[in-house]
Formats: structure tokens, sequence, C-alpha cells
């Protein structure tokens, strides 16, 4: 009897591809929020709280039958981050949108350097 | 990528980027700091280090007691340690028990011995049936487990992180410590999966 992989039959899931990371930004977001709190910043606890809803607030889209396309786990976590952080008052939203567009500006100035 | 080509970050990539340079600039970040969480997640911790200690168990009776009693500290002989490996709980499998091991709101897991989740632990399919259907769960993990013995679910928590003991197979009286090792997967350590005698 053939086994079929558990990555086959669990709908919704992502295929197996057994990297810690499937991208670097993930790895980034990841050591970033474990920084945090070891550097004492916040909990792991206090970021759990945020994870935590956003994975809910995802898994309620799930249940009524429709995924966003591209968002996974690490979509919510990076969410969760941002959130964390907004609520500790150490980032705000128009600082993040201005520093990504430095950011975007710069790299393109930069391009042939 | 060559040297001179400078990749700009769009999307998550671009907020993340962000995101660190405002971390770093205040002073709570810094780069190489993360880059050694990067490494120790992608090198350094995984489930090689749940195989030696499930070994060890297999092998030492008075380390299985100690494991059994309080798995952080007996982890701790081994080396292993750090974020989220306190409260770590060892539960083992018999002939009347099977443990299975699930994160139901998140993806708590004993990163110190497990390394980081696959992607299916972190799934909205496993979470939600696992506590619900465990049989029919590992019946797609391949495992059928006799009427007679209990499945216990583990919900993992903040508090709380699980390392399943999986049974010793049959016809492995005479390995070692370190072949034994060889044969415990990452799955059997979180339930769906069964140590055979031959990895």
């Amino acid at each position: 009897m053939k086994t079929l992989k558990p990555e086959e039959l669990l709908a919704g899931t992502p295929l197996e591809k057994d990297l810690t990371f499937s991208a670097p930004w993930e790895a980034r977001a990841f050591a970033m929020a474990v920084r945090l709190s070891e550097a004492g910043i916040c909990t792991w606890d206090e970021f759990r709280v945020h994870l935590i809803s956003e994975i809910g607030k995802a898994d309620k889209v799930r249940a009524h039958g429709w995924v966003e396309d591209g968002e996974g786990y690490y979509t919510y976590f990076l969410r969760a981050l941002e959130n964390l952080l907004r609520e500790k008052g150490i980032i705000d939203a128009s600082a993040l949108e201005l520093k990504m567009r430095e950011i975007s500006a710069a790299g393109h100035d930069d391009h042939d350097h | 990528m060559s040297a001179n080509h400078v990749t700009v970050p769009t999307g998550a990539a671009l907020r993340v980027k962000a995101l660190e340079t405002i971390l770093e600039e205040k002073g709570l970040v810094d780069s190489a700091a993360l880059d050694s969480v990067v490494d120790m997640f992608e090198t350094k911790v995984g489930p090689r280090n749940g195989a030696r200690v499930v070994a060890k168990a297999w092998t030492d009776p008075k380390f299985r007691q100690r494991l059994l009693e309080n798995a952080t500290t007996a982890v701790a002989e081994l080396g292993y340690g750090g974020p989220e490996g306190g409260h770590l709980v060892a539960v083992e499998n018999t002939s009347k028990v099977h443990n299975l091991v699930v994160c139901t709101l998140c993806s708590c897991y004993p990163w110190p011995v497990l390394g980081l989740p696959p992607v299916w632990y972190k799934s909205f399919a496993y979470r939600s049936r696992a506590v619900r259907d465990p049989r029919g769960v590992l019946k797609e993990f391949g495992v059928e487990i006799a009427e007679r013995v209990e499945v216990r679910v583990w919900d993992s928590s903040a508090e709380q992180r699980y390392l399943v003991i999986p049974q010793r197979p049959a016809g492995t009286e005479t390995m070692s410590e370190e072949q034994l090792a060889e044969l415990v997967t990452r799955d059997s350590m979180i339930g769906v999966a069964l140590v055979k005698a031959r990895p």
C-alpha cells in the first residue's frame, strides 16, 4: 500500500521542503523576534499573543473556505512582530512606510554601484 | 548573485529590511546577532539533538527517569537549552499509550531538541484536526494505532513544550546509543511516526 505523505493529505498545507526558512526575510523576521525577547524588549509570550491573534484571523478565513494566495506562517509572524512593535511604541506605520521608501529609492540609485 | 549587483527588496523582504533598519538605528538589535540566531537554527539545533536524547533514554534507565521527571534539566546534561527550551516535558510511548504533540493556537515547539517545526505542524489542517481526530491524522501519516492503545494528544503552550520518547523498536538490542540515535526521526518525536529498526 502506498502511504501518502501528510502534506499530500493535509489540505491547505504547502509542500514541505524541509527548509528551516523558505526565504531570507523569514529568517530575519524570526531572528528579530528572538533577539527582542532575549534582550528583554518584549517577552516571547507577549509576541505569542500577537502571533496567535494573526494565525487565528487566518484560520477563520480558511474555515470559510478561502485562503489568501501566497500567505503563509511567516506572513502572520511578520504582522505579529509589527503589531507588537507598534504596541510597544517602537515603530509606527508612517515611520515604517518612510523607511521602506528610503530603502527602495537607495536600492534603485545604487543599482550600478 | 554577483557582488556588484544590488537586489532591491520588495514586498515582505522590504518590510523586514525596513523593520530591521529601524530597530538597528534604535540600538535594539544588531545584524551580527541576527545572523547568529539564523545560523543557530539553520545549522546547530535540530532533531538530531532530540534523537540523541531519545537514544540515551533507551539505553540509560537512570537518564530516562530524569528525563521523565524533568526534561528541561535532563536535556541540559547533553548541552541542550536556550530560547524556548524552558518547561520541556518528555512523554513516553508504551504498548498502552501513544503520544501526539500539536500546538493548536500557533507553533510552540521544543526548539532546543527539535529545532523549528516543519511546515505541516504549523498548518491549519494539522492544528485543527490533531485534537479532534488524532487517529485519523495518524492514519494519514501512515501510522495505525491499535484500538486498545490510548492516544494522548498534548497541546503545546508557552508554558509547556513536549518531546515524545518513541518506543524502541524490537531487534535493536545490540545497537549502540549512536546507532540508535540514527533511527530516531523528527516525526517520531512529534508522535506522527514510529521508529523502525532500520532507518
